[in-house]
């Protein structure tokens, strides 16, 4: 025990120490493995004012490029930026009033170049009211350029700007954003002195212009005819160049007569405006007839620009707007797709053009497209059917189909869009299975592969079974034929299951995996099984009846402990009975005697001995019967001999006499067989 | 009592403790489903009800509607590598996440130009509390329109060798890649922006790159649209029906705790198997018989 303690405790402090030791030994490999991640709640908070700067800098020099939407778009992310809680909100300010700001820039840049065309065609008129828009908006700019002066400078202090040296990158890089600032003040300024000197010293003659046009509502692509009158003090101003503005842009010159008279034509320009049914033509007595129309407007102005020997003696000046009511043809397209369509394979797409009250014209170009993508162009009648093929790798699911019908002179475009189904069809597979499958052996299947669409022409078919699996390839027709070893198993039997696996050629056939349960039933282990069963049922039980019978036998080992008995040998088939009792000595010996004689009685009327392993009780159970009404008296004589032989047991008077009627009554009664 | 009977009971129940703890403690180690420490995904799993794997024999023949996401921090065999390219060129979708594992060995398997550029992606500015955890806010319209807005990434890197039109996440332009390991944003550095996402057509399947698996851990799933993003790349928005989530934990480096329990795994599998029931029971039925024999031989 004191050994096994000292190995115990030896072992024991060997491992403590490898336990400690190894781990430091290993620690510096280990601290050079690569860092994949780190906890976010406990890492360490870092804020870059460097970066932050910088940023800002490059959005302004967005603003004076005059890119405003790259200005929303950039300082639009800075919800995202790792900013110190404190300055939240003025981080928020710069950014909104620099966004803000970005499209004044924007909008006073452009304002000033218009200003400088409008000044140039001396249209002061409109000059000057694009001048006093523009100082408007100047001064709100540089409002929105102080808030960010202020919020650059309260990020500044949050930042500690004023303790940094002026030389470190967190100084530049606040000076560098500083410096955009007082450049951006330095552009307002300039634009505010330009707009100044445009508006300075207008004093010119301002002629009259008239404009009139026939008809006033006119389909596209159609000719109207204007006509109009340019004077200056009453005196009419011939030979000068007249433009027609539509929607502002140029779109038809003319030149004045001699009595100032203009006049002319101009296409109706092929535009489509939004659709909007005014309410008027609904009430309209007329109405059945205008359901059709859509009637969005356009302005005209005619402009006269002084040129060459007039530039400088007049302004330029434009007629009051008229309004051209615009005519065109708008029709709805009903668009109707099959319920489901498939990868590869035509589907047919069918729409009818709606009129209503207006002329049906002849074929129109549709182009047909799916999830923005153009499959097809068909030139199509009011109604018709085009055959689509739909891509083989499309994704089975909902697509987009769009009918896009384009404008064609008095017709506007017309553009439907719906919702297309695109799926597999699931193949199905027509066999008979076989109702019990015997194995060992092959299962042979035989069948055909097909769908709603059509047969599965060299689809793969993979068949598993019991462990077993085996491939094959579908004919023309989808049919099939397949062999399936199948091994012993283990099993005797049962249900096992039979799958397939199909996994089709064409993209319009989804692959499927199918189930089916066969009843098996093993010839070998079910035929071993049975005899072992039998073996078992026949051999066991009397093997263990024998091993269980040994349980009666007195034990090996007594508790109490016996006088030695001298044992003799005994004749076979005869009780060993003490020999010093064959003496005659006590009654101990005595009733021995006796019932040796009655044994031997009874092994001669049994006609059998005493078998060396047979207690005297057993031989008494089982033969005491030949002497017959004696048979119980002799049984408890028997108990009693067993007693005297195995254990200490003197016996009493009583038992003596007992003993000794015994004897002599079953003497008596068989006293011809000579005892 | 002899000796010998108490040290058999000491090993017995040594063992029996060994086995229980091994089964019943929580994994501590990085992207393990039943790790549900900071750095584990039993988040991710729970939510997209993923199933895990433990080898890619397990991948299913007919990959249709079936994402395979792998972080190969171990480097995959041939074999393995036959396997993807297989459950890919089939219809299947590989989400592959990875940073500074063996991502570009499957990539350069597959034939593909594209690598995870494996240097540490900062953003000084657009970042989580470090610039070693940048925020993406750049990404594809189809992305946009699914709602995500937002990623916080944690120890990133790069893709590089993409066309435009596969990009799906870009980092923001004050981002660089760390080649020096300085954590400063150095001259010769490369300047950001950089993708962070990809998606690739092959075969009939999807790749899908992110150059970042630590989105997928508890810690980081729920930031920002982290979670929704793994869920648009793990079930593609026209598919008829979610897809099925396979998680491969065969590529991740294991704790000896993790290889221990994988292997009673396995060994409870084997031991359920009808051959070994078989076995136990004939051999307990040998025993308790034995027993019986003896018991009886000394009654009497």
């Amino acid at each position: 025990m004191k050994t096994l303690l000292f190995h115990l405790k030896k072992a024991l402090l060997t491992t403590t120490i490898g336990v400690i030791v190894i781990p430091v030994m290993l620690s510096p490999f280990t601290a050079l493995a690569i860092e994949f991640h780190e906890d976010p709640e406990q890492a360490e908070v870092i804020f870059d004012g460097i970066s932050l700067f910088r940023y800002y800098s490059a959005s302004l020099d967005l603003l004076l490029r005059k890119e405003p939407a790259e200005v929303e778009a950039r300082l639009g992310k800075m919800p995202f930026a790792n900013i110190p809680e404190a300055l939240t909100r003025p981080t928020v300010d710069f950014a909104a009033s620099s966004t803000n700001l970005s499209y004044q820039v924007f909008d006073v840049s452009n304002n000033i170049t218009r200003l400088g065309i409008l000044v140039e065609q001396s249209r002061f008129d409109e000059a000057a009211t694009l001048a006093k828009k523009t100082v408007a908006t100047l001064v709100d700019a540089e409002i929105r350029l102080n808030e960010v002066e202020q919020a650059l400078l309260t990020i500044g202090r949050g930042l500690r700007i004023s303790s940094a040296s002026p030389t470190s990158d967190l100084s530049i890089s606040y000076g560098e954003v500083t410096s955009r600032i007082e450049k951006i003040r330095a552009v307002l300024a300039a634009s505010k002195e330009m707009i100044a000197k445009m508006s300075a010293g207008q004093f010119l003659k301002r002629p009259q212009i008239t404009l009139k046009i026939a008809p006033f509502t006119a389909f596209v692509g159609d000719s109207i005819t204007f006509e109009g009158d340019l004077a200056s003090e009453g005196q009419p101003l011939a030979g000068r160049e007249i433009t027609i503005l539509l929607d502002g842009s140029q779109n038809a010159t003319a030149r004045t007569d001699p009595a100032g008279h203009f006049g002319g034509t101009l296409a109706v320009p092929y535009i489509y405006p939004p659709q909007l049914e005014l309410p008027a033509l609904k009430r309209s007595k007329s109405g059945s007839a205008l359901k059709a129309l859509f009637q969005p407007e356009v302005e005209l102005q005619s402009l006269y620009a002084p040129k060459e020997g007039d530039a400088g003696l007049y302004s330029a000046v434009v007629s009051p707007v008229i309004k051209l009511n615009l005519l065109f043809y708008e029709a709805q397209l009903k668009l109707t797709l099959p319920e489901k369509s498939y990868p590869g394979l035509e589907t047919s797409i069918s729409g009818r053009f709606d009129y209503r009250q207006a002329p049906v014209p002849a074929q129109r170009n549709i182009e047909i497209y799916l999830d923005d993508v153009l499959v097809a162009t068909v030139a199509a009648d009011q109604t018709f059917t085009a055959k689509v093929r739909i891509p083989p790798d499309t994704l089975t699911g909902k697509h987009r189909v769009t009918l896009s019908a384009i404008p064609r002179q008095r017709y506007s475009p017309v553009t439907v869009s719906a919702t297309l189904n695109i799926t597999k069809s699931i193949p199905t597979v027509l066999m008979k299975l076989p109702k019990v499958v015997i194995i060992p052996g092959n299962l042979r299947l035989q069948g055909n592969l097909s769908s709603e669409i059509g047969a599965l022409e060299g689809a793969s078919i993979k068949l598993r079974f019991g462990g077993s699996e085996t491939e094959v390839t579908s004919s023309t027709e989808g049919s099939f034929d397949a062999r399936v070893p199948m091994g012993m198993g283990s099993g005797l039997a049962g249900w096992q299951q039979l799958e397939w696996e199909i996994i089709p050629q064409e993209p319009w056939h989804a692959p499927a995996k199918i189930t089916s349960n066969l009843f098996t039933i093993n010839m070998v282990t079910g035929g071993g099984s049975i005899i072992v069963l039998a073996l078992l049922g026949i051999y066991l039980p009397s093997l263990l009846r024998k091993r269980f019978a040994l349980g009666m036998r007195p034990a090996r080992k007594t508790q109490r402990k016996q006088t030695p008995v001298p044992q003799t040998a005994a004749a076979p088939g005869r009780v060993a009975l003490p020999s010093q009792y064959e003496a005659g000595d006590g009654s101990r010996s005595k009733i021995l005697d006796w019932y040796r004689l009655l044994l031997r009685l009874l092994e001669r009327l049994a006609k059998t001995a005493l078998a060396p392993q047979q207690t005297l009780r057993e031989f008494a159970v089982q033969y005491s019967k030949a002497f017959g009404p004696f048979g119980k008296p002799f049984m408890d004589f028997s108990r009693l001999a067993e007693r005297l032989l195995y254990s200490r047991h003197e016996p009493t008077p009583d038992e003596v006499k007992k003993s000794s009627q015994i004897t002599q009554d079953i003497r008596e009664a068989f006293k011809g067989e000579g005892i | 009592m002899k000796v010998s009977d108490v040290l058999f009971s000491v090993v017995v129940v040594v063992l029996l403790g060994s086995l229980l703890s091994i089964w019943f403690y929580p994994s501590a180690q990085d992207f393990m489903e039943s790790n549900r420490l900071w750095n584990g995904i039993k988040s991710f799993s729970g939510e997209s009800g993923a199933k895990n794997i433990n080898s890619l024999a397990e991948l299913p023949s007919l990959p249709q509607q079936h994402t395979l996401v792998l972080v190969p921090y171990i480097n995959p065999e041939a074999t393995e590598l036959s396997r993807m390219k297989q459950f890919v060129s089939d219809g299947g979708s590989l989400l592959l996440l990875d940073d500074y594992g063996y991502g570009n060995n499957i990539l350069k398997y597959l034939d593909l130009q594209v690598r995870f550029d494996n240097r540490p992606l900062l953003d000084p500015l657009f970042s989580y509390k470090n610039q070693r955890m940048p925020r993406v806010t750049d990404f594809a319209p189809e992305v946009e329109e699914a709602g995500i807005k937002g990623l916080t990434l944690n120890h990133a890197t790069g893709l590089a060798g993409l066309e435009e039109p596969e990009v799906l996440a870009r980092s923001s332009p004050t981002s660089f890649l760390d080649t020096n390991d300085d954590q400063i944003n150095g001259p010769d550095e490369p300047k950001g922006p950089f993708p962070v996402a990809a998606k690739l057509r092959y075969g009939q399947g999807t790749i899908i790159l992110v150059a970042d698996p630590s989105i997928m851990i508890n810690s980081m799933v729920g930031r920002d649209d982290n979670n929704r993003f793994l869920q648009y790349l793990s079930h593609p928005p026209a598919a008829e029906r979610p897809a099925t989530v396979l998680v491969d934990n065969s590529h991740l480096t294991k704790s000896p705790l993790d290889t221990s329990r994988t292997r009673l795994t396995s060994s409870i599998e084997i031991i359920s198997s009808p051959y070994s029931l078989l076995g136990i029971v004939a051999l307990i039925f040998l025993v308790v018989s034995r027993y019986a024999i003896k018991r009886g031989e000394t009654v009497g």
